[in-house]
């Protein structure tokens, strides 16, 4: 099994199993597109604390089957490894989505986003403000007037 | 959060399934609400609660429409793709609300169309090309409104006419014509339900039907000329065919054309076949064709017995996904079934017939040993 080197935007070098990369559609591609090569890839966009937790993802997860199916994709069941992998402060959390999201890999997008999806369920507006640490950039006109225009919504 | 880009705060909003928690994320800031109307508004049903009050479902009719010219107009207007009516449009009302409504628009159910025709349907077909699921219940629909379904909207899968009486036995030959110009994907899934009302099906409607690429048929006909398994074509077309339901096709629901039919289409896992003629025989080679059937329909076949339904459940363990036999009518005594179910109360006497099987009781039939069997 052949090797393939990452380097972090703070330069740091990651020596990952081509196997365990390739979970990133946008590293696969990459390798596609340059074929057999010694030099590292640059991830300018990942920090080395970042791109370290999302190969643990992807070496996890290496083995797993591509579903491309949207209603599995949407179902918000976490499995309990993956919960535990979440289980980082609120920073990280975001860090790994926008690292997910820009290396293309779909399934660590899908857990991230659920994870935050869960923690936004049953609250109210204030405790999510609170939670994200969210301004409230509406005036109470505006407040009114969306609370109005959505009550239809209510009785779905 | 606030150093998201929208495209993530809409992925994480898709994982968001209850109304409640949507409204609530409209409420928390501009860019959340911005990203959450889309997914607050995609379906819409209108007038679900009303009766039958006449004056009481104008009224609403009109407030809905009053609400989306106001300034700045409602975003269902941008937003709304699934829209489901149930007041009783008028031609002139649905108009409006065509004119309102932007062209992202993907599944229509009209519920009450009595005074819905081809005035107003073709002029939604012009307006929301992207139409996939169409569903039309007592419309006047003609002629007019298929030839302009087929031809502005390409993406069409379903199409759905239920007791539609102005309907020619030609309703499918637009969708045929464009699918062989290469327009569209095909209508996949139709349903015709007439319902007592005049039934303009002939030979030539079940020949085009047979050019469609059907992965799901519904048919409810009526009396002497629901001759929809006549032709012995059916059993060559739709190989893809999942979902099958015909009530009341009459006598040409027997075993030597139900047979053939099963066995030309061992894709299907919904089977409803009520009031037909069959006899255990069907069952059987349902049995031996069929690969993994979920539901059974078979209300009102007083030709089975219970030793052939105990059969089918019984040699036919991979059907893993079998939940659901419906044997209303079908005058299977209870006595002689006690593992399924009936229904009402069980003291009373007359109340001897099964009803169903649900999914206790297929797995008592599966556990059980049969001498006869």
């Amino acid at each position: 099994m052949s090797n393939v080197r990452l380097l972090s935007s703070d330069n740091e070098e990651f020596v990952v199993q081509k196997e365990v990369a390739e979970r990133s559609v946008l590293i696969k591609n990459m390798l596609e597109d340059v074929g057999e090569t010694d030099s590292a890839i640059p991830l300018p966009n990942v920090t080395a604390k970042v791109l370290k937790k999302v190969i643990e993802w992807c070496d996890h997860h290496s083995s797993d089957p591509v579903t491309t199916d949207e209603t599995e994709r949407r179902t918000t069941d976490i499995d309990e490894w993956d919960q535990k992998f979440m289980e980082v402060d609120q920073e990280t959390l975001f860090d790994i989505i926008l690292a997910a999201n820009y290396l293309d890999i779909k399934p660590l997008l899908d857990v991230g986003c659920k994870t935050v999806a869960n923690m936004i369920k049953g609250k109210t507006a204030e405790e999510i403000r609170k939670i994200f640490n969210i301004v409230n950039d509406f005036t109470p006109e505006e407040e009114a007037q969306i609370r109005k225009e959505n009550e239809w919504a209510e009785d779905r | 959060m606030n150093h998201l880009p929208p495209e993530i705060i809409s992925s994480i909003l898709q994982h968001i399934s209850e109304q409640s928690d949507l409204l609530t994320c409209t409420l928390v800031n501009r860019c959340i609400y911005e990203a959450t109307l889309p997914f607050l508004w995609r379906f819409f049903a209108q007038g679900k609660q009303i009766g039958g009050d006449k004056e009481e479902e104008r009224t609403m009719v009109s407030t809905f429409l009053d609400c989306l010219m106001q300034q700045p107009s409602h975003p269902i207007v941008k937003h709304v793709q699934e829209l489901e009516l149930y007041s009783r449009w008028t031609d002139n009302q649905l108009m409006r609300l065509i004119s309102l409504i932007g062209p992202q628009v993907k599944n229509v159910y009209i519920a009450n169309g009595q005074a819905i025709s081809d005035m107003s349907l073709q002029p939604l077909a012009r307006a929301w090309p992207q139409l996939t699921d169409l569903y039309l219940y007592s419309a006047s629909a003609t002629q007019a409104s298929m030839v302009a379904l087929a031809r502005h909207c390409p993406r069409l899968r379903v199409l759905s006419l239920s007791c539609c009486p102005d309907l020619s036995p030609d309703t499918f030959a637009p969708f045929v014509h464009a699918g062989n110009a290469g327009v569209g994907v095909g209508v996949e899934n139709v349903t015709l339900y007439t319902n007592g009302g005049p039934e303009p099906w002939n030979d030539q409607t079940v020949l085009d039907l047979a050019q469609l690429p059907l992965r799901s048929f519904s048919f409810s006909g009526h009396g002497s000329s629901s001759d929809i398994m006549h032709s012995s074509i059916l059993t060559s077309v739709w190989p893809q065919l999942t979902h099958l339901e015909l009530e009341c096709i009459g006598a040409v629901g027997d075993d030597s054309r139900l047979i053939p039919f099963i066995k030309a289409h061992p894709q299907l896992t919904e089977v409803t076949l009520h009031e037909t003629l069959m006899t255990d025989a069907t069952l059987d080679a349902m049995g031996m064709y069929l690969r993994d059937v979920t539901y059974l329909g078979l209300a009102g076949n007083r030709h089975i017995t219970v030793s052939g339904v105990r059969r089918l459940v019984r040699h036919h363990r991979h059907w893993y996904h079998l939940a659901w036999v419906d044997l209303y009518n079908c005058k299977l005594k209870y006595d002689a079934f006690p593992e399924a179910c009936r229904v009402g109360d069980p003291n009373d006497a007359l109340n001897n017939c099964v009803h169903h099987l649900n999914q206790d009781a297929i797995d008592t039939i599966r556990q059980m040993e049969y001498p006869e069997l």
